[in-house]
């Protein structure tokens, strides 16, 4: 049972692992490919990552805001 | 300034719309790139001339249209501000600009790694990587002209104005560019009329396109919305000023 | 039309109390024009066949250097806000501006290319083609010039500004401007190119002074 077991695992690892190493070797153009797709990858990450963080700045710049503001508000019907 | 902000139509109108989208947006951004990606990774084939570098036009060609797609836009948008004077049309255009520029230089810098082994160069003055440069030109002349007054009403008006013309001229540079090139082709150099498309490449381009499109809405959406809070912010810098 | 003479004629005065302006602009076009063979080396051939691209890149660097002149000194001292409630219309003021300008500052430059191509060792067939592609050429620079040097006004960093805005829309020209000359060196027909060249300048005409008019406005609102 487990020699058999053991043998089909080997057999997919190294059936697997070769169309692995195909598939990341691109037909000898691996450099060019990964790197545009990882270039872009990168470059839209970043830039939503960046507009979030720009967003929640503001967001909580807004909300100290509106607590003083809020605040003073009630200062003056008191 | 406060008249900038008191023209302002509804600001809490978009929000509210924006606040629907936006969550549909990214799903379908996420769900575009995951089946866009598996189609021109592993379904889509090699091309029969360019073997395997071919899936580089996957995220080449859907940037270099999302860079005319957001001139286009910018364009629309400058022109509706300089017309109706909505501020919302001038946010839109503003933040659009730095997103194009991204995408300009996506597809100068795909475009290059899919040069070096189709041409054997990283550059060629190619006429559409050429074109491609001077759009890019484009962008940050835009982006400089709006940065670069102290005055924001004027740095959007005139940034609309030079938006409209160089979006009248992007036609005619692209028509010169191509003239240039046809003038100066060197014999040697391989050229590349872009690969015969099969309908096997067609559905991977397609998805890759619209998973772009559904960014640039995510994105051009939190942006605006980061504006908007910019501008509540600025209101309540003013109120504390004057008080 | 009086008052586009009046406005012509203002120019021009300022321009040669002045004398300044026409004469920084030609130093600035003869000393780039000087750089090249000192970059490229004193090679005969090698500048004869670049130089009706030197000569035109150089003009469009001089047009760039000339344009904030075109209405900086007006926005300054206030003659722009008179100009723009004057009973005529801005559009046509506009082109008496451009003209003004371009006489004063391109014009020389014309006059002055014979001389520097023969510095270059161009072509004997190529300077008819390269006086009629500036004369044709030079008037589309001042015209498209004409919007970035309104937009600019009283903006930060003025000139280089100015520089990324409009360098990338003199692109047509310069290509046009060059492969005139070019094809009359080879002996081809330049009909096409300097077709296209007027194009582009009829083009201009009509839609340049509007955007310039509408630029000029936003600018003294």
């Amino acid at each position: 049972m487990a020699t058999k077991k053991l043998y089909i695992s080997d057999s997919l690892d190294g059936a697997s692992m070769d169309l692995i190493s195909q598939f990341l070797s691109m037909g000898g153009h691996a450099v060019f490919i990964w790197s545009s797709y990882l270039l872009v990858f990168i470059v839209l990450v970043t830039f939503i990552i960046l507009s979030y963080r720009r967003l929640r700045k503001r967001l909580d710049e807004l909300a100290e805001f509106e607590k003083i503001g809020s605040g003073e508000k009630i200062e003056e019907k008191i | 300034m406060n008249v900038w902000f008191s023209k302002f139509a509804n600001p809490n109108r978009f929000l509210k719309v924006s606040s629907v989208i936006e969550p549909w947006a990214t799903r379908f951004t996420f769900a575009l790139f995951g089946v866009g990606l598996c189609f021109s990774l592993f379904i889509s084939p090699p091309d029969y001339q360019q073997g395997e570098t071919v899936r580089i036009m996957y995220v080449h060609v859907p940037s270099a249209w999302m860079a005319l797609f957001c001139y286009t836009v910018m364009a629309i948008c400058s022109g509706s501000y300089l017309i109706w004077k909505h501020p919302l049309a001038s946010i839109i255009g503003k933040e659009t600009a730095p997103i194009g520029a991204c995408f300009t230089f996506l597809a100068l810098a795909t475009g290059s790694l899919w040069g070096q082994p189709m041409w054997g160069t990283w550059w060629v003055w190619d006429a559409r990587l050429t074109s491609m440069l001077v759009l890019l030109f484009l962008y940050l002349g835009y982006i400089a002209l709006q940065e670069a007054f102290d005055d924001r009403v004027r740095g959007s008006r005139a940034a609309a104005v030079i938006a409209l013309v160089g979006f009248l001229n992007v036609p005619i540079i692209k028509f010169s560019v191509d003239w240039w090139n046809t003038l100066h082709q060197p014999a040697s150099v391989f050229k590349m009329d872009g690969p015969s498309i099969h309908s096997s490449m067609l559905t991977p381009l397609f998805l890759m396109a619209l998973a772009f499109k559904a960014y640039y809405i995510w994105l051009l959406l939190v942006r605006v919305r980061s504006e908007l809070v910019a501008g509540k912010v600025t209101r309540w810098k003013q109120r504390k000023v004057a008080d | 039309m009086g008052k586009f003479l009046e406005i012509l004629k203002r120019d021009l005065r300022l321009a040669f109390h002045q004398g300044t302006d026409s004469l920084i602009v030609v130093a600035f076009f003869t000393l780039t024009i000087a750089l090249f063979p000192l970059g490229i080396g004193p090679d005969q051939e090698i500048l004869k066949e670049s130089s009706p691209a030197i000569i035109w890149v150089a003009a469009l660097l001089a047009s760039i250097l000339s344009l904030n002149r075109m209405f900086e000194t007006d926005y300054e001292d206030g003659s722009l806000e008179l100009l723009c409630v004057q009973p005529i219309t801005l559009e046509v003021a506009v082109i008496a501006k451009i003209l003004g300008h371009w006489l004063t500052t391109a014009l020389p430059l014309i006059v002055i290319s014979p001389i520097l191509g023969f510095f270059l060792n161009i072509p004997w067939e190529g300077y008819l083609g390269l006086l009629a592609s500036l004369t044709l050429g030079t008037p589309c620079l001042s015209l498209i010039g004409s919007v970035g040097a309104a937009l600019v006004l009283g903006a930060r960093r003025g000139t280089p500004l100015l520089a990324l805005l409009i360098l990338p829309l003199y692109i047509p020209v310069l290509i046009f401007g060059v492969s005139a000359v070019d094809a009359l060196i080879q002996g081809n027909s330049p009909q096409p190119h300097f077709f296209i060249i007027g194009g582009i300048l009829l083009g201009g005409l009509a839609l340049a002074p509007l955007a310039t008019a509408a630029a000029l406005r936003q600018a003294v609102e």
